[in-house]
């Protein structure tokens, strides 16, 4: 559905490189990476917001710069920023966008702001963050998009919601027509639902994986200072030296073995991303 | 499209308002006093009074459009499903609607003055001539070269506020240096004065040529643009 093919974009003072990945159709991708990491610049660069200097964003077989309309027209955004006409009704904003859209369904919409509590005659502006965001998602929603795209809104949503939030993201993808890529640092969420992983640090591509092969890529290892040191220094990404043990991130194959005094688990999203950002800020290189 | 725009601005004229006193256009409003200062030393009748606002009040709204409506597209509509080509369609329009309203403003104020033979129509023809073209210059504001210092140099657009002010300050002085001459605007000009006026009215055409020329295809290619209209060249994450 989404495909992202060694895509640069250079500024002043930052530079994203390189970014390949592919989101195929029916599953959610978790885009991952600290604050300033580039996630928010990818995701314009895929709305179409930003040229790249090299590379090409494909959707669903199409140049999403060469025929943004027709791509523009399948995605639903919800950005963590002040979206939409403040001075106006949910309603009229609706009408005033929703017109764009080839297949904007006005009942949709009304479902959606129902279902989230929102007065559609109430002004946008009167609205907290986060039931701005609702208001987006509601948007969003209601022209039929084959792909959503959700920069960070979970963090303003109350935990009720959230939950919520998680169910329609997921029912969304049910069919195996629809997509979602949603970019985080609330890695928890991503544990329970997202099918892929890309992860970008400094605007460099760590990697991108679905989730199992990630989660089997590394081990989080802990015991001993002296036994964890044992370990290859090539397979440390990095580790944390405790009063009582030292717990480390390490890279994972199918043959590996470890002492029988370590402790071995396999780590979370979090631990991933910690770790290697840790790793990358001590050796001052990527040791992915 | 003209009706998207007026539908659009509809919707977004408290924020139009909002934006022209926090970019600091307010001095808009500066234009109601400067002409009445000087009007209250010589007239005599209420009528001439009003005579002149009749004149200022369609050039303070084609200003204040200007500065309320920029050449520029929001956000959400950036993201909403438009080719460039729709968009600069838009601006377009936008840009029109922003100079036809005030301009047709201005005919019909003045129509009314011909008819109470408060201007003369040799007036009333060479003031809708220069507003016009007050109102072609100043609508191809862009908000962000006012704004950011180096924007300019980025987007190749040397000289561009430099134009824009002359445009502005050149109309208002064109204005003012009429109703000096006329003293009441339904005495027709003396010839003297007529040629400087019409002299005047030519370095106007030629300004807003410059302007026109020189950068109505990069304020567009800039306004379709956002990268370029919004961000300029920074990051925003």
């Amino acid at each position: 559905m989404l495909h992202l093919e060694n895509v640069t974009k250079r500024f002043d003072s930052f530079q994203l490189s390189n970014i390949t990945f592919d989101l195929p159709k029916g599953y959610i991708m978790g885009l991952i990476g600290q604050n300033g990491s580039g996630k928010t610049t990818l995701l314009h660069i895929i709305m179409g917001l930003y040229s790249v200097q090299t590379g090409t964003v494909t959707f669903n077989e199409r140049n999403a710069h060469e025929q943004e309309k027709e791509v523009k027209n399948k995605i639903g955004f919800v950005l963590n920023e002040e979206l939409f006409t403040k001075g106006i009704s949910l309603e009229e904003n609706a009408r005033l966008y929703g017109n764009y859209y080839n297949s904007f369904d006005f009942e949709i919409f009304e479902h959606y702001c129902e279902r989230f509590g929102l007065q559609m005659n109430r002004k946008l502006k009167h609205y907290s963050k986060g039931e701005k965001l609702k208001f987006q998602f509601a948007f969003a929603l209601s022209h039929n998009p084959e792909l959503l795209i959700l920069d960070e809104p979970t963090e303003s949503f109350d935990p009720e919601f959230r939950e919520e939030f998680i169910q329609i993201v997921t029912e969304f993808v049910r069919d195996g027509e629809h997509s979602v890529l949603l970019a985080t640092h609330l890695t928890e969420e991503l544990d329970r639902i997202a099918d892929y992983i890309t992860f970008i640090h400094k605007g460099n591509l760590v990697f991108s994986l679905d989730k199992e092969t990630m989660l089997d890529s590394y081990r989080m290892v802990s015991g001993e200072n002296y036994k964890v040191n044992l370990l290859s220094k090539e397979q440390i990404i990095y580790k944390e030296k405790g009063t009582y043990a030292t717990k480390a991130l390490v890279k994972h194959g199918k043959y590996y073995h470890y002492d029988r005094e370590l402790m071995v688990s396999r780590p979370t999203t979090s631990d991933i991303m910690y770790y290697i950002i840790k790793g990358d800020e001590k050796n001052g290189r990527n040791r992915f | 499209m003209v009706g998207i725009v007026f539908r659009d601005y509809r919707m977004h004229w408290k924020e139009g308002i909002q934006s022209v006193f926090k970019n600091g256009s307010w001095f808009i409003y500066l234009y109601l006093m400067i002409v009445p200062v000087n009007l209250f030393d010589y007239a005599d009748k209420i009528s001439e009074v009003m005579t002149y606002y009749g004149i200022l009040f369609p050039i303070m709204i084609g200003l204040l459009l200007s500065r309320m409506y920029s050449n520029g597209i929001n956000k959400t509509m950036f993201l909403c499903p438009l080719e460039k080509e729709e968009r600069k369609r838009y601006l377009v329009s936008a840009y029109w609607l922003r100079v036809i309203v005030p301009t047709f403003l201005f005919i019909l104020i003045g129509t009314v003055l011909v008819g109470t033979h408060n201007i003369s129509m040799k007036s009333f023809l060479i003031l809708v001539v220069s507003e016009t073209m007050y109102f072609i210059a100043s609508n191809l504001y862009l908000e962000a070269a006012y704004q950011k210092p180096d924007y300019e140099k980025k987007h190749n657009l040397s000289g561009y506020t430099f134009w824009q002010i002359v445009a502005q300050i050149f109309g208002l002085f064109f204005m003012v240096v009429c109703i000096s001459f006329a003293g009441d605007l339904n005495v027709p000009f003396q010839s003297m004065n007529f040629a400087i006026i019409f002299f005047l009215l030519v370095v106007q055409f030629a300004i807003t040529i410059k302007v026109v020329l020189g950068y109505w295809e990069k304020v567009m290619r800039i306004a379709i643009d956002y990268e370029m209209s919004l961000v300029g060249s920074g990051k925003e994450e």
